[in-house]
């Protein structure tokens, strides 16, 4: 481990100059690990550009998420791109940005031709100031009458709307929008406050309107510039002569705040999120050694360095409410690390929370590769937290692509980190999501019946499973969307749709996209499955055939081609057709065809095709299903 | 604020403009580096501030025109 000679961490100089030669000697996963620990260290805009490069050259030999963003803009943001392309890269997302004209943001929505619509963009960013877009509500406050305020606002969240539908009509990139800062001297001064017709309720208002609009449009987010513009602080975050001179409204040492809490919407937009947080014990979540200094030795209580680990615990609890997973993974003897967790009166988490744990003396990176096949996702889904640099030394390189958070020395620090790591956000919390550590401990007690029962239709009959298929609409739409983007291995084709699409799909006679979902005698698993067939000629084609490993093995695929086969029949087609694309995730979904009497027709290094003659060859729903009708199917 | 040396004010203008840093001498202007024009001296006088603590009114930002001018400005600063 390089160091400098005289002080135990190395100079960025000298991360530089490591991860400089780790590329040339081909380790690109240590390089990239340099990268990040540089750009931890010291997010400077001149050293942006340095992990822009080198990362460019690395992304050819990682698995990197390439995202194009377009930016609409009222001011300048040139200076934050190389700092928010650096930080994509920390997360290995090659971030693509192209910026707008200034203040050009109507005439480049409206215009079809614009760099908007003239390449495929993954996300768009609108942020304009409130002096721009509604200079009434800004400075020109004062002279408004009272009676055109409402109207005011009403003109300028109906002109946001005919954007953002635009837009929509013409793009499937997710669009973020800022909102509006709130005016920290307002027009009323004293009597503004509370006001129903001062400048802050004006704000706050529009505001409302915009989060509406986001509701209403399909992959519409709001970033909440006013309160980034409130943490820092209005003195601390504007600066009025570089905004007069050039048009950037924050100070130089703010633009990285700006790029952190933009890439908070870009790491799950791009899909590249965590799924389990696996946790070590002694000094991560507790202060201490539970071995050694015994269940009442242990710090987590309200007071002094308790503070600092429960502060953590309480930010799991709220990943956990997100739709993650969390995780053990100590090196302690079982009984002692239960007791802490179960017996210490300020515990916050206890064993009901973790979804899998190993507590041994085993290689962590082993545990690792035993949690994520446990809690059936893949290992570069999990994030890992340990105080130990050797632990996270060892984890980073047998897996490095699992995410080890570098915690500082300092444990208050844990839980800032933690809560600001974008790897932790989503865009959308469903009642799926905060039911998913409960859906997981029912999976478990389902993996034990299976131990227990006989042939596998015994096994299949006592899970007293009840299937419904529907057509997708207005409440499934987002779990159907969701499970186009993040389904990996049960995925015949792994395309990727934005809820606009599927939308699309809907709309189109000639489509059908239909769900499936299944409820076991221990509990509802949701929709676990989606279909999308195009009718073509007197042929369906399969675009899409997936299912959730949340119910491999149960033969749900079978009910769902029996169900497609039922519909295609009605719908008088003489063929089912389909593609098997494989991918390094879904080797587990490539029979399934074959399995089902589908024959073979092409074959080549990008996929199969296969078919199915309607008339030749039935496929029935298994009869340990019992179909339970949706209200939605047609 | 601290006293940037010679060598790190060359590494800042070398990774700001994406040449060489040993391209970069005292000399080195926008008639020198074909990248440095008014947005990327803007990202420069940024990277100042941050790295040094250095502070430039517009006036000062304008007559920054080569590293000489802004090592002896930034000099100056921390006196």
């Amino acid at each position: 481990m390089i160091s400098d000679s005289n002080t135990a961490e190395p100079s960025v100089s000298e991360l530089r100059a490591a991860a400089e030669g780790c590329i040339a000697a081909g380790k690109h996963w240590e390089a990239h690990a340099l990268l990040a620990q540089i750009w931890q260290r010291d997010p400077a805009p001149a050293l942006a550009g340095f992990i822009g490069k080198q990362f460019a050259s690395l992304s050819e030999h990682l698995p990197v998420i390439k995202q194009r963003l377009g930016i609409l803009r009222s001011f300048t943001v040139e200076p934050i791109v190389p700092l928010l392309r650096a930080g994509a890269a920390v997360y290995r997302v090659d971030l693509d940005v192209e910026v707008g004209q200034f203040n050009a943001y109507p005439q480049e929505v409206f215009d079809p031709s614009s760099f908007l619509y003239s390449q495929e963009l993954d996300v768009m960013l609108l942020a304009v100031q409130l002096s721009d877009i509604a200079p009434e509500l800004a400075n020109g406050f004062a002279e408004l009458p009272v009676g055109e305020i409402a109207s005011v606002v009403e003109r300028v969240a109906g002109e946001m709307r005919a954007w953002l539908e635009t837009i929509r009509s013409r793009s499937a990139a997710h669009v973020m929008v800022h909102n509006f800062e709130v005016p920290t001297e307002p027009a009323l001064g004293v009597s503004d406050v509370g006001n129903p017709s001062g400048q802050i309720a004006a704000v706050h208002d529009l505001n409302r309107q915009l989060q509406k609009l986001a509701e209403d449009i399909a992959g519409v987010s709001v970033v909440d510039y006013a309160a980034m513009v409130a943490r820092a602080g209005s003195e601390a975050w504007h600066d009025p002569v570089r905004w007069n001179t050039v048009r950037l409204p924050m100070k130089a040492d703010r633009l990285n705040d700006l790029a952190s809490d933009w890439l908070q919407h870009l790491m799950p937009i791009a899909g590249r999120v965590c799924k389990a947080v696996v946790c070590d014990l002694d000094n991560t979540l507790w202060g201490g050694v539970v071995g050694e200094d015994g269940v009442a030795g242990i710090k987590v209580g309200p007071e002094s360095k308790g503070l600092a680990f429960r502060a953590l615990q309480q930010t799991l609890l709220n990943l956990r409410a997100r739709g993650i997973l969390l995780a053990i993974c100590s090196k302690n003897n079982h009984e002692d690390a239960l007791e802490a967790i179960n017996g210490h009166p300020e515990m916050l988490l206890r064993e009901e929370h973790f979804s899998a744990m190993r507590i041994n003396w085993q290689p962590k990176s082993q545990n690792l590769s035993e949690i994520a096949q446990e809690l059936n996702i893949g290992i570069d889904s999990l994030a890992f937290l340990d105080d130990n640099p050797v632990e996270r030394l060892q984890v980073r390189g047998e897996h490095p692509e699992v995410a080890v958070l570098e915690l500082p020395a300092d444990a208050y620090l844990y839980a800032p980190m933690v809560a600001g790591c974008p790897l932790f956000q989503r865009l959308s919390v469903s009642s799926e999501d905060r039911s998913r550590s409960e859906m997981y401990a029912q999976q478990k007690q389902r993996a034990v019946l299976q131990q227990s029962t006989g042939s596998l239709e015994d096994f299949y009959r006592s899970l007293e499973m009840k299937i419904t298929f529907g057509e997708v609409d207005e409440l499934s739409l987002p779990r159907v969307a969701q499970l186009t983007q993040k389904t990996n291995q049960l995925n015949m084709t792994t395309r990727r749709y934005s809820e606009q699409q599927i939308a699309e799909f809907a709309a189109d006679s000639a489509q059908r996209v239909y769900w499936v979902q299944v409820v076991d005698r221990f509990g509802d698993n949701g929709i676990v499955g989606v279909m999308i067939a195009k009718e073509q000629g007197t042929a369906w084609e399969i675009d899409t055939f997936l299912m959730s490993c949340r119910v491999i093995s149960r033969s749900v695929e079978t009910a769902m081609l029996g169900f497609l086969r039922e519909k295609a029949i009605e719908a008088k087609a003489d063929k089912l057709a389909g593609d098997f694309l494989p991918t390094k995730k879904n080797a587990p979904a490539e029979k399934i065809y074959a399995d089902h009497g589908f024959q073979e027709t092409e074959a080549s290094e990008q996929g199969s095709r296969w078919e199915l003659d309607l008339s030749q060859r039935a496929i029935a729903i298994p009869e340990w299903f019992e179909r339970v009708e949706s209200a939605a199917t047609s | 604020m601290s006293a940037p040396s010679l060598d790190e004010l060359r590494q800042i203008v070398a990774d700001v403009f994406d040449v060489p840093v040993e391209s970069v001498t005292p000399e080195s202007s926008p008639e020198t580096i074909e990248s440095w024009d008014s947005l990327t001296h803007l990202n420069l006088m940024l990277s100042l501030e941050q790295a040094f603590g250095a502070s430039f009114s517009p006036d000062e930002m304008a007559e920054l025109t080569s590293v000489a001018k802004i090592a002896e400005a930034i000099e100056k600063q921390q006196d």
